[in-house]
């Protein structure tokens, strides 16, 4: 059977607030923030979720999703007492608690209101809510043959969708109340008509007699439909989230660039300057430890900083490398794993050190690192004052 | 049609529907029966009526609406230019000395 009523809502809103995330999340994590990833995964499911919401009315039930079908909800028609408009003031999209009950929405400030027979309440956001409103009475009206009652609700859905598209033009903020007030008014007159008269003829003739949509636009004034601020709720609290997005943006990347990518020209400098010392630092290990490759022992004792020379003597530290490095066999490879600039160290005098640590193989330990701490001294040069072989 | 629509309130609250029957069984005062409704609205905009809503017993409820007092202020105006409107008018008619 066809449906009938089908309308999708785009979800404007939520297609802006997805993609803010998804740019922020991407943003943040190209610099390194790993909760980036969550962000921007956020972002894809609330645009895929949430970029329309659908209501349907087909055999006797009434539906409605969100996105393709990635939340759905199915109302039995028999299971409805009434139907009207939302009275309240719409705070957030999505699927939140509101007093009475649950608030399904995309976008705008519109939505419908459907009573349960066991009194819970359902709210369902809508750009059409007259359209939806009159649908759902219709497709609530019991079905007896009385084709008169379809004609007349059809008549009458015409002419309440001419006259919002009427108001709509002209942004009358009270559109809505009209719409609902001359719904009510078309019901009544619906009423007090014989199933005699109920033809196309009177039907049409009640349709003149409510007078053409044009005159609503020109009978709520000019003035007042200009009233309406350009910004209406729900534009600013989008624009509001946007602003929030790009302060953010604009807040939290300078910090992450200056840390991570784009230094300032100073900072540049220093930079350069830290990375020629560490480079200096590791070339002045590198050559050291080739000296203990080659098991000289004494040189290397002799190449040390006077502040570890000043600890170990030249034949304890023979004696601890005869121990330690010299079961250890040739060195296989060598390679830079890590290495920090630092001015402390404890045990240590204050001064200029780089930490550096090796990811070593020897021909008798295959996996093994190496920890070389050299110190500049007095004249300028690199000379190691620590070393460990884990 | 504004002092139509507030003089048929100054008579006690009622609602669209009613107020238009009322005007159809006046003669001069037909309209076309949907204007009532923009025209409430935007007295309502205007703070000269107030609405509220009550239970009907065939069919949703009504919303029913009426003068406030600025609206009654509004009216008493109005009536004072449509009385001077219609005795100047009435002057010139039967040829008084102008």
């Amino acid at each position: 059977m066809n449906a009938q009523y089908r309308h999708s809502q785009p979800g404007y809103v939520t297609i802006a607030a997805g993609l803010i995330m998804v740019t922020a999340g991407m943003i943040t994590y190209a610099y390194g923030m790993p909760l980036g990833t969550i962000l921007a995964l956020l972002g894809v499911f609330i645009l895929v979720w949430g970029y329309k919401l659908t209501v349907e009315i087909r055999d006797g039930i009434l539906k409605f999703w969100f996105g393709p079908w990635v939340f759905w909800k199915n109302i039995p028609l028999e299971n409805i007492a009434y139907c009207g408009p939302f009275k309240g003031v719409i705070f957030g999209w999505g699927i939140h608690w509101f007093p009475g009950g649950w608030l399904y929405n995309v976008s705008g400030m519109k939505a419908v209101t459907i009573v349960l027979k066991s009194g819970k309440k359902i709210h369902i956001g809508t750009d059409e809510p007259v359209r939806l409103i009159e649908a759902i009475n219709s497709a609530l009206r019991p079905a007896g043959g009385d084709d008169s009652s379809e004609i007349w609700s059809e008549i009458k859905s015409d002419y309440l969708g001419r006259v919002e598209q009427a108001l709509s033009a002209v942004r009358h903020p009270r559109s809505f109340e009209i719409l609902a007030d001359i719904g009510s008014h078309l019901d009544q007159r619906f009423a007090e008509i014989t199933q005699q008269q109920r033809t196309w003829e009177t039907f049409q003739k009640i349709i003149t007699e409510m007078g053409p949509p044009a005159d609503y636009t020109e009978l709520v004034g000019q003035q007042q439909a200009m009233d309406k601020p350009i910004l209406s709720a729900g534009y600013v609290i989008t624009l509001v989230l946007v602003l929030a997005a790009v302060i953010t943006g604009l807040i939290v990347l300078p910090k992450v660039l200056n840390k991570n990518v784009i230094p300032t020209q100073k900072q540049a400098e220093g930079l350069t300057q830290h990375e020629q010392t560490v480079d200096a630092a590791i070339e002045a290990a590198e050559s050291w430890l080739k000296l203990i490759d080659e098991d000289k022992y004494s040189e290397s004792w002799e190449q040390a900083a006077e502040f570890f020379k000043k600890y170990v003597s030249r034949e304890q530290w023979k004696n601890s490398l005869d121990m330690a490095r010299k079961p250890l066999g040739k060195t296989i490879l060598r390679k830079v794993i890590n290495s920090t600039y630092t001015t402390t160290l404890p045990g240590a005098p204050d001064g200029r050190y780089v930490v550096i640590q090796f990811e070593s193989s020897f021909e008798n330990k295959q996996n093994a690192v190496e920890t070389v701490t050299p110190m500049l001294d007095s004249e300028s040069r690199w000379r190691v004052s620590g070393y460990f072989i884990k | 049609m504004d002092v139509v629509v507030l003089n048929l309130l100054r008579r006690g609250p009622s609602h669209g529907y009613e107020m238009v029957q009322t005007m159809k069984r006046i003669e001069g005062l037909q309209i076309r029966e949907g204007n009532i409704y923009p025209v409430l609205s935007r007295l309502e905009t205007d703070g000269l009526v107030t609405s509220y809503s009550q239970p009907s017993t065939d069919g949703p409820p009504r919303k029913y609406f009426r003068l406030t007092e600025a609206g009654q202020k509004a009216l008493d105006e109005m009536n004072r230019h449509w009385d001077q409107l219609i005795s100047s008018l009435e002057k010139i008619r039967k040829g008084a000395a102008l």
